[in-house]
């Protein structure tokens, strides 16, 4: 059941990063409005590349580092951290601040006397929720998909790879590996030429493929409105291309009597169901209200939504690079300097205290004093002062007695480098289970006192960093 | 009747049967495939619908038709009137011809078969 909740979590974050990415499409289209749709319709491509990959690529440039999100190590983008449901005072961090706010002070906190977190709880209903959608989507599209195919298994040649029939009541493409158009019976000889060249035109771009995929995708993310509404466009999209592809092969004063077909299959039939994995035609009144409008663009204009097409696609498909030094190299083995693996470290810097994911990786790759194992974090991100509180826990099996003033120091040290490189946590607590439990606390203002102000500038780079340390690691605590 | 309301497809397959028979069935699903494009299952499944409504036979992998085609022809023509013209076959005539002009050969014909007709 974990696992299914783990891919649950990985589901929802890569519906907000699509969502993103539909959003910035949906307006990048406005530009593109007077140009041939296929720029729009190939733009919708990034959205379902962020449907349905959690992992991709590095790069200093992406549009998508304007969200704040912490990456994990495999280069995810996290808004929802995989262990929210473990989390003492679970937290999300969508990278927009009202958002982040308004959820964070409403999701449940664990209550320490249950056995069960009830965000544990919430979210294993949520996912078997979405589990049931999926499910039932995928039966309605093969339901779908068995009745079509049925239809029109006695079909007739009328011409090459052409069937007709008179169970559909809109042509369409249907069959994945050779697919073959089928029309209804009564089609005027014009109307079969315009109706076969739209279908070829599909056929030729391999629509045939992408709509049932673009489908399965959309099944997946079938709780994300603004998904579907995408889809929907790129539908239209899809539609309109194949309608310029035939207006260029047929010549543009064809416009007419394209048209013409249109409207008379259109308020001729009543409307006939091929489901999601054949594609009839809809939308009939804007696509001849664009094939009317068309015209042959300019090729100054190509050139331009050509190169705007390729800055959206390179800026959305990719994950914003922590460093612009070496996004896409493997890693290495950690440089370390007292202890301390800088190069890790400056990796998951980040100003907010509230990226769970940079926190988290920031805090594992931080020494513990003997004796003590690591716990879960607690991230204070409501109000400021904003803070983090990390657990700790007796090590099983030490059996050496733990050396209080040691291991202050130990704690004391890691919140100063933390200071560095977190840029808006104020406090940080170091809280050990056990008997009562007990609170280490450092404070900002004492750090910057210990090193001589504002300790974030020494995170600025590898050199500083160590430097940096190298002093922390010098500095002797003085006794509270 | 509504047994003999046959479907486009149906009605093109009994039209091959109606000139090709008898025939045998191997060379019918051959025809099909050559003029329909159907694949063999869809022309057996086809043919076995039909025979059980009685309008095919199917013996001895020969394939009869037992409903003819003058048969099928009065059903879909007395249909097409009852349910476009209200049953008259004056507004069906005026709406077939319609500006159309009738050969010498035509109108002898007409007036030979409404002289047959009305007696």
């Amino acid at each position: 059941m974990n696992g299914l909740v783990g891919t649950f979590t990985t589901v929802l974050n890569m519906s907000i990063t699509a969502s993103y990415a539909a959003a910035v499409v949906l307006i990048i289209r406005l530009l593109l409005r007077r140009a041939p749709r296929v720029y729009s319709y190939a733009l919708w491509s990034v959205v379902l590349l962020r449907m349905v990959t959690p992992v991709t690529l590095v790069s200093g440039f992406s549009l998508l580092s304007l969200l704040n999100a912490g990456q994990s190590d495999s280069g995810r983008l996290e808004y929802i951290p995989q262990d929210i449901d473990m989390m003492k005072r679970p937290e999300i961090a969508t990278g927009i601040r009202l958002i982040d706010r308004t959820v964070n002070s409403s999701l449940p906190g664990a209550i320490l006397t249950h056995s069960a977190n009830p965000l544990q709880i919430i979210m294993a209903l949520a996912c078997a929720v979405w589990i049931s959608g999926v499910v039932i989507l995928l039966l309605h599209g093969l339901l779908a998909y068995w009745r079509t195919a049925n239809k029109i298994r006695t079909a007739t040649l009328i011409g090459e790879n052409v069937y007709e029939t008179d169970q559909i009541a809109s042509p369409f493409a249907f069959g994945l590996l050779r697919p073959k158009i089928y029309v209804p019976v009564g089609l005027s000889q014009s109307e079969l030429r315009y109706i076969t060249e739209h279908e070829r035109a599909h056929i030729r771009r391999k629509d045939h493929w992408i709509k049932p995929i673009a489908y399965l995708a959309l099944i997946v993310h079938w709780f994300n409105p603004l998904l579907w509404i995408s889809y929907g466009r790129m539908s239209k999209d899809m539609e309109m291309a194949c309608d310029e592809s035939v207006l260029k092969s047929l010549g543009v004063d064809n416009r007419q009597g394209y048209s013409q077909s249109l409207l008379s299959l259109a308020s001729g039939h009543s409307w006939a169901r091929g489901g999601p994995l054949a594609f009839g035609e809809n939308h009939v009144a804007s696509r001849i209200k664009h094939i009317v409008r068309f015209r042959a663009p300019s090729p100054r204009g190509l050139a331009l939504s050509f190169l705007v097409v390729l800055i959206a696609v390179a800026g959305l498909a990719v994950n914003p690079g922590a460093q612009a030094a070496e996004p896409l190299s493997a890693p290495r083995s950690p440089k370390m300097v007292e202890g301390y693996p800088i190069q890790e470290l400056l990796r998951y810097k980040t100003p907010y205290v509230g990226a769970a994911g940079n926190v988290g990786n920031l805090i594992q790759r931080m020494p513990r004093p003997e004796g003590l194992t690591g716990g879960i974090m607690e991230l204070h991100t409501v109000a400021p002062p904003y803070g983090a509180t990390f657990h700790y826990k007796p090590e099983a099996g030490f059996t050496g007695v733990i050396q209080i003033e040691e291991r202050n120091a130990v704690f004391f040290r890691n919140a100063a480098i933390l200071f560095s490189l977190i840029g808006n946590v104020d406090t940080i607590h170091a809280y050990i289970e056990g008997a009562g439990g007990e609170t280490y606390t450092v404070a900002r203002s004492q750090v910057e006192e210990a090193f001589d102000g504002d300790v974030r500038k020494y995170a600025d780079d590898e050199s500083s960093l160590a430097a940096y340390i190298v002093q922390v690691q010098a500095y002797e605590l003085k006794a509270p | 009747m509504d047994n003999n309301k046959l479907f486009d497809a149906e009605y093109k397959f009994v039209s091959l049967i109606w000139e090709h028979e008898p025939v045998n069935s191997t060379e019918l699903v051959k025809l099909c495939q050559m003029s329909l494009g159907w694949k063999k299952s869809t022309t057996y499944t086809v043919l076995r619908k039909l025979c059980s409504r009685g309008i095919l036979s199917n013996e001895n992998a020969t394939v009869t038709a037992i409903v003819k085609r003058d048969e099928v022809q009065k059903h879909e023509s007395e249909a097409l009137i009852e349910r476009s013209f209200g049953g008259s076959l004056p507004k069906f005539l005026t709406a077939f011809l319609n500006q159309k002009k009738l050969t010498p050969q035509e109108a002898e014909k007409l007036k030979r078969i409404i002289e047959e007709a009305a007696e």
